[in-house]
């Protein structure tokens, strides 16, 4: 039975034994590797996903059940063991969707060209990568090189007549290299994510070739307050804080900063982000959540104001409000609002003009410890493990033993000096370089 | 489940078929049950009980490694062809693999280890509230009580072309309870294990959960710690972190057999760090969340030294690293499920606990910190960070109050020399480690430290 029939089937199992409706997601993966590891070619894998995710209502009660079994024996099972453990599942409030009125728009979200992609391919390209990084750089090593690329279905059908197939491709590349020696670990890792096969790869590795010879010179830098550049990579970390912070969950629970601050200007006016699910090519755009709802796009933050919450069916109930389209859940586990695409706006000039306007600040390409910070404060601490001090738009040097810290929401209310004009995807986040003054600087 | 034999019978029937056209392959093949209830707000936000089957099988050929992974019996042919394939296409060079001996064997999980099994949903359910519902009791300042908990019976196949045919069985019960309290706009955070190696573990834990609720409650109140330099003792379970991230990472010979710089930066009998420090990995003692009798390529897991008194003894292997840096297998590859590559890991790190008393190490202290509990903790292999749950200050020897988001960081290897005393009692916790997208249970073990120098990331 193949996935749309299997999905079918598991929710009519459930229909018929829970009275107050269900839903399944049903969706399989299938992808590719081609890895190469220290400057040779190491293995090539396949991988392989499937998951049918249930979700049951009874006498009041969500209960949930997932199983990769992909076998019409034993749905029937799953669905009874859905029923089963509902009876110590949540009470909820809310009810499953009804089929959307008019025709759903239907976006590009699948590239047949990244489906296609063969490993003999994928071996020269590789292979070709690495000579021209070797040729250049030859005291360095390529520790990692590697393309994934992988192809997905899924199907969504609820008790109330919705009813919906996605298919999406995915293409990555990532490539680290490093020069080691007793006293200094210089590394550098760059990655690009794309639905699409066009991936740049040559300006990937050229980028990783430029911060190889910027890093040659280690600059000296003397602690205390300074200007701080993020780039793409590293504003993503603290672009989180706004969006976790607007997250219908948190929001009900009490912990974000964000709540009871609806429609409050808490940042300086020229921070405006938001979320479009509806884009094409966008890395996690859709046009229906995981629970069915239409998606559609809100801003989070519009001129420093902070303009919407986004939530799950769930947590809109609780908030006495509608679902705004965010109930996202990863296999095995239940909906919680989540967002697709994120969208920060750009400035009026280019970065490396505004960088050269810089007498000396820090730009940070990565960092260590994201994520162990506390969110909900808004505090971040970070290692610096790729930084370089710029004077006057130059690079003097890499910096090394570096730390930053601070607070998100007060330096994006006190302490903006630009947003770029141009900005670039990471993963599914659009951002542009931003440079935050007085951020707490340690150099040991 | 399934019927266990037959599936045996169909992985091993490949084996029989066809001409050998590649070195060496491996299947691996597995089904698992869980059960995962989720409580947040005083209710039960998530109760599921998930089931997965599938399997992979790996093939080298003159070097190169090819893989496939499966969800269906029916794609193992088709897998089987496909890694076979892949191999083929890199081969390049020779296939070198540590010799290990010919395994048949079953492992089976002790009753102690599955204890859940006979215990009925409700019957979690009901423990789980119990403690949820106590930790609300501490004061107005908590706005939330999450309690996660989750078990799993898995079993696993692995099926060589050396003729290895061994089965493991693993249950697994994990239960953690993080409280957050919010005063005047600042929230504070604090977590701790109900259990990571059994159900009856869950029980009597009624002190621990009052008192990490007390903290949390404390850190809405508590200033941030100052940036710095720090003298500080390392409570065990961060101490652990540490084994773990600081040196535990380094030591996984995957980062180091075919990167002639970073082996020789790693080379044995080097001066790594203070001679008051053993730091050893071994999974093979059974019955924690990161124990195994044999890794992901069947070869038996077994203790191997990698600090010893400070100096550079051993480091992780997986067959592969082994066999190309000559030096002894010690079953430390492991993937994270069936489906997945195995890579080299740690399961059990521990720290060798030494002779001073915590007294001893507070003496003498003129400004430090006592940090206690874990968040998070990452490397680069140069440098450090992790977060403590919260830490102390200490003032000429003596205890004082408690500070918040106190994050550690510095060069390993400079750090790892300024271990300046170690404690008597070590403490072993479950945690989780992820590598290349691969996330599997493990443990560290260490009594409190004491560093001379750390660098704390404040604000």
């Amino acid at each position: 039975m193949n996935l749309l029939g299997l999905t079918e089937k598991l929710l009519n199992e459930a229909v018929r034994i829970a009275e107050g409706g269900a839903d399944v997601r049903g969706s399989t993966g299938r992808g590719m590797e081609v890895i190469f590891e220290q400057n040779k070619l190491k293995a090539i894998t396949a991988s392989q996903s499937s998951v049918l995710d249930l979700r049951v209502i009874n006498r009041g009660r969500l209960g949930a059940m997932a199983t990769n079994k992909m076998e019409e024996v034993g749905l029937a099972d799953v669905a009874k063991e859905a029923v089963d453990v509902s009876r110590f599942g949540q009470r909820i409030k809310f009810n499953l969707p009804r089929r959307p009125a008019g025709t759903l728009p239907t976006l590009k979200t699948y590239d047949a060209k990244v489906a296609k992609m063969s490993e003999t391919k994928l071996v020269s390209l590789g292979k070709r990568l690495i000579g021209e990084i070797l040729e250049r750089e030859p005291a360095m090593m390529v520790n990692y090189l590697g393309f994934a690329v992988s192809e997905g279905e899924s199907f969504f059908a609820n008790s109330r007549g919705v009813a919906r197939r996605e298919r999406g491709t995915s293409n990555s590349f990532w490539v680290e290299i490093s020069k080691i020696t007793e006293e200094d670990f210089f590394q550098i890792g760059l990655d690009k994510t794309s639905v699409e096969a066009n991936i740049n790869y040559k300006e990937v590795v050229e980028k990783a070739l430029e911060m190889a010879v910027w890093g040659k010179h280690v600059a000296k830098l003397r602690s205390g307050r300074m200007r701080v550049v993020f780039t793409p990579e590293t504003a993503r970390g603290l672009i989180g804080y706004f969006v976790s912070a607007a997250n219908g969950k948190l929001v009900n629970e009490g912990v974000s900063r964000f709540t009871g601050k609806l429609g409050q200007q808490m940042f300086d006016p020229r921070l405006t982000l938001g979320e479009d699910p509806r884009i094409d090519w966008g890395s996690s755009s859709c046009v229906l959540d995981d629970e069915g709802v239409p998606t559609r796009p809100k801003s989070i933050i519009e001129c420093g104001k902070v303009a919407n919450f986004y939530y799950d069916l769930n947590q809109a109930a609780k908030a006495g409000r509608e679902s705004t389209g965010n109930g996202f859940r990863e296999p095995y586990f239940q909906a919680d609002p989540g967002v697709t695409n994120v969208i920060v706006t750009g400035g009026e000039e280019v970065f490396q003009k505004l960088l050269k306007g810089e007498n000396e600040c820090l730009v940070v390409h990565q960092v260590l410890g994201a994520g162990q910070s506390n969110p909900y404060n808004g505090d971040f601490q970070l290692g610096v493990s790729l930084g370089y001090l710029a004077r006057n738009g130059e690079i003097v040097g890499r910096v090394k033993d570096v730390s930053i810290a601070g607070n998100v929401f007060d330096l994006f209310r006190d302490s903006l000096v630009w947003i770029s004009k141009e900005r670039e995807w990471e993963g599914a986040y659009y951002l542009p370089y931003i440079c935050l003054d007085k951020v707490s600087v340690t150099s040991s | 489940m399934t019927d266990r034999d037959g599936l045996k019978d169909r992985v091993i029937e490949v084996f029989k078929n066809g001409k050998r056209s590649v070195d060496y392959m491996d299947i691996r093949m597995g089904e698992g049950e869980s059960t995962a209830i989720d409580i947040r707000k005083k209710r039960i936000e998530d109760v599921t009980r998930p089931r997965s089957f599938g399997g992979s099988v790996r093939a080298l050929y003159k070097g190169g490694w090819g893989f496939a992974a499966f969800t269906r019996i029916d794609q193992l042919p088709e897998a089987v062809e496909k890694a076979k394939r892949f191999s083929r296409l890199i081969a390049g060079s020779k296939s070198i693999l540590a010799e290990v001996p010919v395994v048949r064997d079953v492992v089976l999980a002790g009753d102690g280890e599955k204890d859940f099994l006979n215990k009925s949903l409700g019957h979690k359910v009901n423990i789980l509230k119990y403690y949820d519902k106590m930790a609300w009791t501490v004061g107005p300042e908590v706005v939330n009580v999450n309690v996660s908990y989750g078990d799993s019976l898995t079993w696993k196949l692995f099926v060589s072309s050396e003729g290895s045919v061994i089965e493991q069985e693993k249950a697994m019960v994990y239960s953690l309870l993080q409280v957050t309290a919010r005063k005047s706009g600042v929230v504070g955070r604090y977590h701790i294990h109900l259990t990571d190696t059994n159900f009856a573990a869950l029980g009597n834990r009624e002190e621990e959960v009052l008192t990490a609720a007390r903290v949390a409650v404390k850190l809405t109140r508590a200033p941030q710690v100052t940036s710095g330099s720090y003298e500080v003792i390392l409570d065990p379970l961060l101490a652990g972190v540490f084994a773990h991230e600081a040196f535990g990472h380094l030591s996984e010979a995957d980062n180091v057999y075919e990167n002639p710089q970073l082996a020789k930066v790693m080379r044995m009998g080097k001066r790594f760090g203070s001679p008051l420090l053993t730091i050893y990995d071994d999974p093979s003692e059974l019955n924690f969340r990161g124990s195994y009798k044999y890794d992901d390529e069947g070869v038996a897991a077994s203790r191997v030294v990698l600090l010893d008194k400070g100096v550079l003894a051993g480091r992780m292997h997986a067959r592969e690293t082994a066999g190309k840096m000559s030096e002894k297998p010690n079953g430390h590859a492991r993937a994270a499920g069936v489906r997945a590559v195995p890579i080299v890991r740690m399961g059990i790190t521990r720290i060798l606990p030494g002779k001073s008393s915590f007294e001893e190490m507070l003496a003498g202290i003129k400004k430090g910190l006592y940090c206690i509990n874990w968040q998070a903790g990452n490397t680069d292999h140069e440098r450090f960070t992790f977060t403590a749950g919260y830490a102390r200050e200490i003032n000429n020897g003596k205890l004082g109050g408690i500070v918040r988001d106190v994050k550690l960081t510095g060069n390993l290897f400079e750090t790892l020399k300024k271990v300046s005393m170690v404690g008597r009692e070590e403490i072993v916790a479950g945690g989780t480690c992820g590598k290349m997208g691969q996330y599997i249970p493990e443990n560290s073990a260490a009594p409190h430290i004491k560093i001379s120098r750390v660098e704390v990331i404040g604000v």
